[in-house]
Parts: structure tokens; sequence; C-alpha cells
């Protein structure tokens, strides 16, 4: 169920209180991994679009992330901080063992789909392809597929939406239109309406949400759930947001206009949903601060426990003994 | 032991009798392709299957043969088991991605946590039809991951098919356009199943060992009959499965024969002969007679022409001379 949005689309405090708690863990995850890697692909500034979507997903729902910020996915789903810095800091005990870069790894026990490509767009119908399995089964549940603008202008996005209608399956497709693939902006690469109005044309809703607003993410999103949840099909989000940092973090950017990125780093989506809570009284500055130090020291200690984890070894190229 | 008339299947009905067998048993078992519903599938390799199990189970998808695959993967992993219709063997470059770094790389990326039961049936070799011919099975041996398997007989066609779809691991499995629907031959009722990765002899010999897969197994055949009335006996082997390949039968082989040639209608560079010769060569040099030989399709794109094309499948005439090369002898032209 969607409860955290009330019928006139005001969430209630304690679902404020999640997705800032969750908001700021994302954040500080991806500072750590940036600290850790210069090769690192954050997803700072786009917090709003990963927390407000994947919170909308109940038990036995399919979450198909796209690869930017998708550490954060499985700790929406039930996974456990030390197990989510366990992916970066790849030890005996991590999530497949070294196998797939941290940030891909997923968490097929929570039904998230790991990234084991490196192509983009498959992901997107193995999503749709879980959701066929969900309807079969006679399930009310739902896929949720992520991707970025950049993988919009595959042939693999073209053709899953096509059979997503086409087979009425129950997915939300949720762009992350952070406007850039590497260097490319998305304004020069996808053309006609892109890319939410592609959706319409494919005979599903398509709606553009704010992708810095986390509330106008979940219910745009809680919304496209329930009726993929009811049986009425796939529908797109697309979320505007920005990617604020290059492509990986030691990528300078030099082929954008910084103005503009000073202008989406003053639209913060976590600072945002702070103003807000702080002119409801939810927090006071003093919390504010504390929940950004507490989550720090969390990630910290989390990660701590990974890195004393029992090393990998040539070994543990092979299947562990009795597989 | 009588065969009944009504057990005589072709290669095609004997498949089609697998895959409903195992339908009837397992509801999860599902087909996903084009024009696989009222069509009945290119060659009418799903023949029937509509009709018995209905647009539920006989999913029919517009033209898109990598989202399909991918879509088969997705479900794969919802606790479906898929047989993925992708027509021809032309057509798998374009699941590749679907194949190669999806469904094969997910179980050993995941350190063993998911695994991708899925079958990608494809039409492969020359044939009557003169399309569709290029052989790409090759690619699929190269990365880990996948099963590959490409069935010479009826009886290993429902067999194989049935251990393919069991299977939880992605199996690719190429039905050859030349043996489909012709000739029939004995297919055990009920449940037959071969198992993945055995290899067969297909017939037993002291001289030479031909190695060899789909085709080119009734082709060696038919070079056997010619060979052992000049008193050369081959050992004829059955890959059945590419991948994983039952190295343990061809070394048997080749170990007591001393001599080696291997057989595909796939191109030589890269091909599972390659594969082969090198296995064998590391394992067995000191047993064998002779360098080992090849034969394969030339490097060129399997023209459409009949005079052109025919010089691409390995012929008997082919086999004959190579396996005299192997025994030493001097050939003479024919």
């Amino acid at each position: 169920m969607t409860s955290q949005a009330t019928k006139s689309g005001v969430a209630t405090s304690d679902r404020l209180l999640e997705w800032h708690r969750a908001m700021v863990l994302s954040r500080e995850i991806e500072e750590y991994c940036c600290r850790l890697s210069g090769h690192w692909y954050p997803s700072l500034g786009e917090e709003a679009v990963l927390v407000g979507a994947y919170s909308q997903l109940d038990e036995g729902d399919v979450a198909a992330p796209h690869y930017r910020g998708a550490l954060i996915v499985p700790w929406l789903r039930g996974r456990s901080l030390d197990k989510v810095m366990a992916c970066v800091h790849p030890s005996q005990t991590s999530p497949t063992r070294g196998r797939l870069y941290g940030g891909f790894v997923g968490a097929l026990e929570h039904q998230v789909v790991p990234y084991v490509t490196m192509v983009l767009g498959p992901t997107i119908a193995i999503g749709c392809g879980w959701a066929m399995a969900l309807q079969r089964h006679a399930l009310d549940r739902v896929a949720l597929c992520g991707f970025g603008d950049g993988t919009a202008g595959t042939g693999d996005f073209h053709e899953t939406l096509n059979l997503a209608v086409v087979l009425n399956l129950p997915a939300v497709f949720l762009c992350h239109n952070n406007q850039f693939s590497i260097s490319t902006a998305a304004e020069s690469a996808l053309a006609g309406d892109a890319v939410a109005g592609w959706a319409t044309r494919y005979g599903m809703p398509g709606s553009t949400v704010d992708g810095n607003d986390v509330e106008a993410v979940a219910a745009a999103v809680g919304e496209a759930v329930t009726r993929a949840r009811s049986g009425a099909g796939p529908s797109m989000i697309e979320a505007l947001t920005y990617r604020r940092s290059g492509h990986f973090i030691a990528d300078p950017a030099h082929y954008r206009d910084s103005q503009l990125t000073r202008e989406w780093e003053s639209r913060d989506p976590i600072t945002r949903l702070e103003r807000r809570m702080a002119d409801a009284e939810l927090l006071s500055e003093a919390q504010i601060q504390e929940r950004r130090r507490d989550a720090r020291d969390e990630v910290e200690q989390a990660a701590a426990v990974a890195r004393a984890a029992p090393a990998l070894t040539a070994r543990d190229l092979w299947p562990r003994e009795g597989e | 032991m009588s065969e009944p008339e009504s057990r005589m299947l072709t290669m095609r009905q004997a498949i089609l009798e697998g895959i409903r067998e195992v339908m009837r048993m397992d509801q999860d078992v599902v087909v996903l392709g084009q024009d696989i519903g009222a069509f009945e599938g290119p060659l009418k390799s799903t023949e029937g299957l509509l009709e018995e199990f209905g647009a539920t189970r006989i999913v029919e998808t517009p033209i898109c043969e990598a989202s399909m695959t991918s879509l088969a993967v997705g479900a794969a992993l919802g606790g479906m088991k898929v047989i993925v219709e992708i027509m021809f063997t032309d057509l798998l470059p374009v699941a590749t991605t679907a194949l190669v770094q999806v469904a094969g790389a997910m179980r050993y990326m995941t350190d063993g946590l998911g695994s991708v039961p899925i079958v990608v049936r494809a039409r492969g070799g020359d044939g009557p039809y003169r399309a569709h011919p290029q052989n790409y099975e090759a690619l699929f041996l190269h990365a880990p991951g996948m099963t590959v398997v490409v069935p010479s007989n009826p009886a290993d066609g429902k067999g194989l098919i049935k251990s393919a779809i069991r299977s939880s691991e992605p199996v690719l499995f190429v039905e050859n356009i030349f043996l489909y629907n012709a000739p029939k031959a004995f297919v055990p009722e009920g449940d037959h199943a071969v198992a993945l990765g055995q290899a067969a002899v297909a017939r037993a010999g002291d001289d030479a060992t031909v190695v060899t897969y789909g085709r080119g197994v009734r082709t060696a055949i038919s070079a056997a009959n010619v060979l052992a009335r000049r008193g050369i006996h081959i050992e004829v082997i059955d890959l059945r499965t590419l991948s994983p390949l039952d190295e343990e039968t061809v070394m048997r082989s080749v170990r007591s024969t001393g001599r080696l040639l291997t057989v595909h209608e796939a191109w030589l560079a890269g091909g599972v002969g390659a594969e082969i010769v090198a296995r064998v060569s590391a394992a067995a040099m000191e047993d064998l007679k002779a360098p080992p030989r090849r034969i394969g399709a030339p490097p060129v794109n399997v023209p459409w022409a009949e005079p052109l094309r025919d010089q691409m499948v390995p012929s008997v005439a082919q086999i004959e001379s190579e396996v005299m090369q192997l025994m030493g002898a001097k050939v003479t032209a024919p």
C-alpha cells in the first residue's frame, strides 16, 4: 500500500523522517565511496529520485534499479547497512564476493536486480520479465524499473516499453533524468518529447516530476505503483534532476556550464526536505545536524566492519565448496 | 525390439513432444517469441502448442530478440522457466548481450545466488529452405556461462530439450534445419531424457576419431560406411552438448585411435573444432599418430547461390579425404 501520502498529497511526518534518514544515508554512502575511489559513479543530489521512488515498493515487489546510486535500494528493501558497505569493500563475506562492481550488486534475496551486464538497457527488460512472473503467479506485486536519460536512447528501452504495454505488465518505469550520459546532454541526444512524452506515444501514462522533491517523486511513483498493482498496466515517471558530479567523481566535467551546476546545487533535495521539516517544526536545526552526523558515523562504522572482513584470496575466484 | 510406426518421429516432432511433456508437468514453463501462436513458429517449430496450452503459456511478442530474451531472464528470476523462440541462428547476435552478459553471467556474478533457467531455441545450418544459414554457435562457447546443445537425431532432440528445460542454467538449443523434417527415427515414449554435457559414440571404430555434432554426425556416418569398404573404421563422436564439453569421451576415443578429425558446418576460426584440437593436443599429444585435422566452413559469410553455398557444408568426400590423410595414405583424385 502506498499509504505514505495522504489524500491531499502531503506525506505523514513519519514518512518524511524515514525519507530524510534514507536520503542522508544515501548521501553519506556515496560520499564515502567517492573518497574511496575516483572512479565511483556518484548519485550526489539525486537522492530524492532514489528514495522517493523505491520507498513506494512493498514486500514482494521487484526493484530493477538504474546503476547510479543503487546501493541505497537494497537498504530500502531491508539489507543492513553493514552489508551495503560490504559491497564496496569486497571480502569473503561480501554479497557476490567481489564479483560485481560494488555499486552494481543488487540483492536478489530482496528481489533487487543486479546490474550484471555493464550494458544499459537489459535491466529494464529483466525487471519487466520479473513483473511478468509476478503477474502469472497472480500476485498483486509490481516491478519498478529504473534507468537514466542515457539508457532512453537504447533499443532495449524502446523494445521493452512496447512489450510492457502489449503484455500489460505490472511495471513502473522510472527515468532518473540527470541530464547527462557521461558528457552528452540529454537535450541534444534524445528526440522529440523525451522521455515521459515518449511513454504516452507507447500508450501508457507518462509524467514528469521535480526529481529533487522527494514528496513529488513519491506521490507520482506511488500512483503508478497503485495503477500497476490494480492490473491497469505500466506507466512512466520521469524525474528531472541533475548530475552534480562528473560521470565519475574524478571527472572534472568541463563539458558543461558550471553556473547551471551551482543552480542545481542550490536546489539540493536533502536541504529542501530539511527546510520543509523545519518549517513544519518536525525537526530543529540541531536535530538535523545530529541526524547527518549520526548517518556519517553509521556509514563509517559499517565501512570499518567491511574493511575488517576476511580478504579475498585466489580461491574465491571459484564457487564455494559444495556449490 | 519392435519399433512401432507411431514412435517414428522427425527431429521437429520429437523436440515438440519433449516440450509438451515438460509443459504438462510444470505450469511454470512458458514459450515466448514471435509468430509462435497461430503461425505455429518458423518451420512449424511450435506446432500444436497454442492449441494445447493456450495464449497464457504460449506468449507472443513483437520482433525484439534482445528484449524478449532479457524478459525471459527476468521471468526466470521470478520463478518461471521460459523457452525463447529465436527463430533462426542468424538472429542470435541480436540477443548476445542478453545471453552472454546477462543469462550466462548471472550465477557467477551473483556468487551462486541467481540462476537463469531459460532455453533459447533457434534453427541453424543449411537446409532445403536456403535461408538463414549463418552458424554462430561458437560465439556462445567463448564466454562462460552458457550451455550449448545441438542434437543430431530425433531421440536426442527429445531427450536433450527435456534436460535443457529442466536445467537451472541458460541453454542455447540449436535445431539443425537439414535434419529438422527428415528422416524419421525411433523416439522413446515418455520420460526419455538425455543428460546435458554428455557426448555419444555414434559409431565405434579403431582407426580415427571424427568429432562432430548436428548434421555433421549424419555426414560422418555416411563417410564411415564408405571408408569401411576400404577397410578403415572411424569412430564418430557426437558431442550433443558443445558447452560444457564432454572432454572425457573425446579423449578416450582419441587416445585409442590416435587420430583426430573435427567436422562442423560453422566456421573453422575460433570454432568447436579448434577448441577440441587444442585440448587434445595439450592432453594427449603423445597418443597422436598424426597431426589433428579440421573441417569447417571457409572464412566467408554463408552465400546464397547453390554452387557457392554447397562449398560451405562438410561433405562425405571431404571427410573421406581428410581421414585418408590422417591415415597417411596418398589421396587420389576421385
